[in-house]
């Protein structure tokens, strides 16, 4: 099989490009922490209500700036509906579904997880600047989708 | 009496599988403009249909019923042209499975139409839908295995009738094609059959979500590869010969889509990223075996801009770039696809970047993803197809590709390139903003962010009406040369080595080989999860219709 | 392809000189794929950064 001069130069190229991005993405994983939202807990949808965090939806503060936001989804909103937020404070926002499943994102952060019933999940932000932020359902859910979210307030 | 370029009732078995693709492809572009229109806030639907409903009916009929008949009405003809015509065998698997695939088809479309199936065409449990919205779903799948299996036996009776002698490139490919769709089809067949339809008819009360999607996205991602391989079939065998070229390189054409069925299939958590249950590990190997699979794009990419110098440079071309100005822009039958291949290159980017692990968190779900996949299939893929029809409809009725017809076609092409210009870059822009996908017309109850959103949703609006007109022109231009065109003959172009090609390692087409390495990535890449799962099982979700 | 002959060395040095001047004739190939290369590079490192900073 006959590679062109060129063609070996540019496969070389375009390999070790793709390379140096997995490095990348491991460095800033592994290292920095920074993993895609993979929460491996779990909680039966029909006993959301009942079993902690869940039990109680709101902000606990868990340390020196440092918030835990219980917030289950269901068709067709999350709980609390509205939340005030420290401003710099870093929330990790935990979140499962009652029924079937939803999205949960927060635009201009990087927080952007499924919610799927059954499962638990979780993400974390800093709020540096003050504001009016919403979280948004970003999975279809059904017939009410489009009006699916809460809000956060941020002073 | 006219002379089609395959033999007759070959090409009346291909065209049967075009023609359901136009129809297809014509209620779904309906669906489309509505949905544009809805979301641009031009537009309020009536009170008996509602915005799920034409979406789903959208994506399941351009996504799986449009491109599979359209993939399997095309490879049928190139393999009957390659292979010298079908056996009765393959004949009969052909009409066999178009003839599943209608039927589940109809199936399908009636439970969307009777709202009881606005689940999309990814139909995620919990949510429930009709029992035969699925049942239409396997008999779609199932009669694509019966086609598949028709064009399988031709490749072997080739093989068979011709010893020692490679494969035709286009009947190689077309196996190769339908190998990685039988391969991944397995994960969608054993979800539908094994989960959806005993629960949907209540015969078991649970569903394990998370294994109902991750059989989903096993079939998923390759489903896009299947979308794309006939495409890039016409680029590496049709292209060539219309610009009076031949292959750049038959070897590396096959090693090419030998390397799509390796590594498109244990690829899929990357469409899983952002979800609980799925440990980072298992994702991050996914993320590894996904930029694998650029490779082979990256040297289809090569092979098409050697393929144009080299045609250019034949003709006389100077110069660095010369080539480029001697390639036949008028010719509609190179023209489309050409528009659709440069359009890959945001298209493929766009994709590296979606599979980039935590970078997900910036565009999942939201309106880049939709902007995405309408480069990659509903533009690349797409304008191949349209490309291709300019010459497989007529090739195949005995008729010809009129002088008018191939300027509304260039035309067709640009309107269509223009409209997703306009509508993909609204959608990658409000992507990144964090509009999201899926989504009704919906201003939050007037939030900043979201009324800041509406300007583009309006330019994505204009961009889908451009895209309707573009694709009422394709309509009309395909009953034309269907039914209308002056009789007639054309090429049936497959291009052919260049002289002093070497000869092609007969290692490419040890199909066992490859079978095995494949079964041993999908068995690295799921075998654990995939055993966890089930073994582990998360609390089970009631079933619920929420639409 | 059916007929590929025993080529003597002479054909097969003829062979190679006509590949070596082939090579030479795909620089404008070279050059769109390193410009596509670098598009790929610039567009990816453009998310990164808006994720870092979103972070």
């Amino acid at each position: 099989m006959h590679l062109h001069k060129f063609e070996k130069i540019w496969l070389a190229f375009g390999g070790l490009t793709l390379i140096a991005f997995i490095i990348i993405l491991a460095i800033n994983a592994f290292s920095h922490g920074h993993h895609p939202p993979s929460d491996l807990n779990e909680v039966a949808p029909a006993m959301v209500d009942q079993t902690a965090p869940f039990d109680k939806p709101g902000l606990v503060k868990v340390g020196e700036n440092k918030y835990e936001l219980n917030m289950p989804a269901f068709t067709f909103g999350y709980a609390p509906g509205e939340q005030e937020i420290p401003l710099g404070a870093e929330v990790t926002f935990r979140t499962t579904s009652k029924d079937v499943i939803h999205g949960f994102a927060i635009p201009g952060t990087n927080v952007n997880m499924m919610v799927v019933p059954g499962h638990v999940n979780t993400a974390t932000t800093t709020f540096n600047k003050p504001g009016d932020y919403m979280i948004i359902c970003n999975e279809y859910c059904g017939a009410g989708h489009h009006m699916m979210m809460a809000k956060l307030i941020v002073k | 009496m006219t002379t089609t370029a395959i033999p007759k009732r070959d090409a009346k078995m291909s065209l049967a599988y075009l023609t359901v693709a136009f129809l297809a492809f014509g209620i779904a572009a309906l669906a489309g403009l509505l949905q544009g229109l809805v979301r641009g806030g031009v537009i309020e639907l009536p009170d008996w249909v509602n915005y799920y409903q034409i979406l789903t009916a959208h994506g399941v009929l351009m996504g799986l019923i449009f491109t599979t008949f359209f993939i399997i009405g095309f490879l049928y003809s190139g393999i009957s042209k390659t292979t010298g015509g079908l056996s009765d065998f393959s004949f009969k698997a052909g009409w066999i499975g178009w003839a599943m695939m209608f039927f589940g088809t109809a199936m399908s479309v009636a439970t969307i139409v009777l709202n009881d199936a606005s689940v999309m065409y990814t139909f995620y449990a919990p949510m429930q839908a009709s029992p035969w919205f699925y049942v239409g779903a396997a008999l779609l799948v199932v009669g694509s295995w019966a086609a598949g299996i028709g064009m399988i036996a031709a490749y072997i009776r080739y093989r068979k009738n011709n010893p020692g002698k490679a494969s035709p490139l286009f009947t190689f490919m077309s196996v190769a094609t339908m190998t990685l769709w039988f391969i991944a089809t397995l994960g969608v067949a054993s979800e539908v059959l094994f989960q959806l339809i005993p629960w949907s008819f209540g015969w078991v009360a649970d569903v394990n979500v998370l294994l109902s999607r991750m059989l989903f996205w096993y079939f998923g991602h390759p489903l896009v590869y299947f979308w794309l391989m006939p495409a890039y079939i016409a680029w590496y065998v049709c292209i060539p010969k219309i610009i009076g070229g031949k292959v750049f390189s038959d070897s590396l054409a096959r090693l090419a889509f030998i390397l799509l069925v390796l590594f498109s299939i244990p690829v899929g958590f990357h469409h899983q990223l952002m979800e609980p249950g799925i440990s980072s590990s298992w994702k991050f190997v996914h993320v590894i075996l996904t930029l694998a699979v650029v490779v082979p794009s990256l040297l289809t990419a090569f092979s098409m801009f050697a393929v144009f110098e080299t045609s250019g440079r034949r003709l006389g071309a100077k110069g660095l770039f010369g080539w480029f100005t001697k390639l036949p822009w008028k010719d509609v039958r190179f023209f489309a696809p050409m528009v659709g291949m440069l359009m890959f290159i945001p298209a493929g980017i766009g994709g590296i970047i979606n599979a980039s692990n935590q970078l997900n968190a910036v565009i999942h779900n939201t309106l880049w993803v939709v902007g995405h996949f309408h480069l990659t299939v509903a533009t690349s893929v797409v304008l191949t197809f349209f490309g291709l029809t300019y010459w497989l409809v007529p090739a195949l009725t005995g008729r010809t590709l009129t002088k008018w017809v191939n300027r509304l076609g260039i035309l067709q092409t640009l309107i269509w390139s223009v409209g997703m210009l306009m509508m993909s870059g609204a959608m990658h822009y409000m992507g990144l903003l964090g509009a999201p996908r899926r989504t009704d017309y919906t201003t939050y109850m007037d939030n900043a962010t979201a009324l800041s959103w509406v300007p583009y949703y309006k330019l994505m609006a204009f961009g889908g009406a451009l895209l309707f007109i573009g694709g009422l022109l394709m309509i009309g231009i395909f009953v034309y040369l269907m039914w209308f065109a002056p009789k007639g003959q054309v090429e049936y172009p497959i291009a052919e080595a260049e002289d002093d090609a070497t000869p092609t390692p007969k290692i490419l087409e040890n199909w066992k080989l490859w079978i095995g390495i494949a079964a041993l990535l999908i068995l690295l890449a799921y075998g654990y999860p995939i055993y966890d799962i089930i073994q582990n099982p998360p609390p089970s979700s009631p079933a619920l219709r929420t639409w | 392809m059916a007929q590929v002959p025993k080529r003597t060395d002479a054909e097969v040095q003829q062979q190679t000189t006509r590949k070596v001047e082939g090579e030479t004739s795909l620089r404008g190939t070279f050059v769109s794929v390193m410009i596509l290369g670098a598009l790929i590079i610039i567009s990816w490192l453009s998310i990164f950064f808006l994720f870092v900073e979103r972070q």
